[in-house]
């Protein structure tokens, strides 16, 4: 997962064109990552000292980690640390450029703590995009961190939604993170609310034609408009999803139902206790999942 | 194989049954949109087995399923619902479904109900 947004970074710094992230993130998946790689991201080592290990090794028949030791440039606790993520981990993207003659590694050094910056993720949720777990990912873009009922229940439904989109409409996803309005406005939105225990108004916002492919898809139907078919598409997406969380709840003993879901034009929701939003892009367009509460 | 009618004001999952359901050789003898459309088709049809939605405008599926009960006490019929667990799917069975079938469809899922619905008697 890591890739996917490093990667779109890549896409903005216009250093590699589209096709050719395509091509990378195809390869990821055979090959091993380098020490070297593993050891600058982690913070171990920079990148001047990766290049002299590498010139090192040209004259010694030595390995990698023996010299970054010998040098003084690593510990051992962080190079068996290391040599374990190797074993685990997928080619990293960074690898590729550098391998691919597209960057040094001083270059790549750079661009790692310029993305850093930039998308404000720290180490570990660094880490975390690296692991692949999506409950995992989701958390780190669910919210605030905040500590409350509603942000655990919110919590539990993205991540059935985001596992949701992922089984029926699009593996290509990138998260942002979260954020909580007074109201949301859109031209069209897909809405559904949860009654009972809880009440919750959900739904999906997003521009026409995202919600035309989005529907077409789930439905597995070829739609070009917004019609009546793919209006019911994008309820019964909803109406799915919520049918799902609310089946969780009930085996907590949590009983909720399902008021029939809807589609809505140019309208607005406005905050409850909170309202939040979750974008995620999808390689066909922005979606926004609402959440009322 | 089985001639099926499908009650469900979904298109949607009307057409996605449709699919699955001719996959396992099935015939779908016909739709409605809710549930007194429903009922007047299987009046109409005399169908195999009925996939009957729980959630519908008009009259809804439990209703639906009491009225047809009542008009063929062994009519099969199979309860499509979001809410695979919950009071209504409990009512259902109580009133005499023959099982349910919980939304989004998985293809070998539908057919296996469908089939253990025929061979019950």
């Amino acid at each position: 997962m890591f890739n996917k947004y490093f990667g779109n970074f890549i896409l903005t710094q216009k250093i590699l064109n589209k096709d050719q992230i395509k091509e990378i993130l195809s390869k990821q998946q055979s090959a091993r990552a380098k020490l070297g790689v593993l050891a600058i991201e982690s913070g171990y080592m920079t990148a001047f000292h990766v290049d002299r290990v590498h010139k090192l090794q040209v004259l010694h028949d030595k390995k990698f980690g023996e010299i970054a030791i010998s040098e003084g440039y690593l510990q051992e606790s962080q190079l068996t640390e290391l040599l374990a993520k190797q074993k685990t981990s997928q080619i990293m993207i960074g690898q590729i450029l550098v391998d691919g003659g597209f960057l040094t590694y001083e270059g790549y050094e750079k661009l790692l703590a310029e993305y850093k910056k930039e998308s404000g993720f720290t180490d570990q949720e660094i880490e975390i995009l690296k692991s692949n777990n999506t409950d995992d990912i989701v958390g780190i873009f669910a919210g605030d961190g905040e500590n409350s009922s509603t942000f655990e229940l919110y919590s539990e439904y993205v991540e059935l939604f985001i596992r949701n989109i992922v089984r029926f409409i699009d593996t290509d996803i990138i998260l942002d993170r979260a954020y909580n309005i007074p109201s949301y406005q859109s031209k069209g939105f897909a809405v559904q609310e949860i009654i009972g225990d809880h009440l919750i108004e959900t739904g999906i916002a997003a521009e026409e034609d995202v919600l035309i492919r989005f529907a077409s898809i789930y439905a597995d139907e070829p739609l070009v408009n917004l019609d009546a078919l793919a209006k019911d598409a994008l309820g019964e997406f909803m109406n799915s999803q919520n049918g799902l969380f609310v089946s969780n709840l009930y085996h907590r003993n949590i009983n909720c139902n399902l008021n029939p879901q809807q589609f809505i034009y140019d309208a607005g929701i406005q905050q409850r206790d909170r309202l939040l939003v979750l974008p995620c892009e999808l390689s066909f367009g922005k979606i926004n999942i609402i959440f009322n509460r | 194989m089985a001639h099926i009618l499908i009650i469900d004001d979904s298109a949607m999952s009307r057409n996605k049954l449709k699919k699955i359901l001719a996959g396992g050789n099935h015939t779908v003898v016909g739709e409605a949109q809710d549930g007194i459309e429903g009922l007047d088709r299987f009046k109409e049809l005399s169908p195999d087995l009925v996939t009957l939605d729980v959630t519908m405008p008009k009259m809804d599926g439990l209703q639906c399923l009491k009225e047809i009960l009542a008009e063929k006490g062994d009519a099969k019929v199979i309860m499509i619902t979001a809410l695979g667990k919950g009071d209504t799917m409990l009512d259902a069975l109580n009133a005499g479904a023959t099982n349910y079938i919980t939304k989004p469809f998985e293809d070998a899922n539908v057919l296996d109900v469908v089939a253990d619905a025929l061979n019950q008697r």
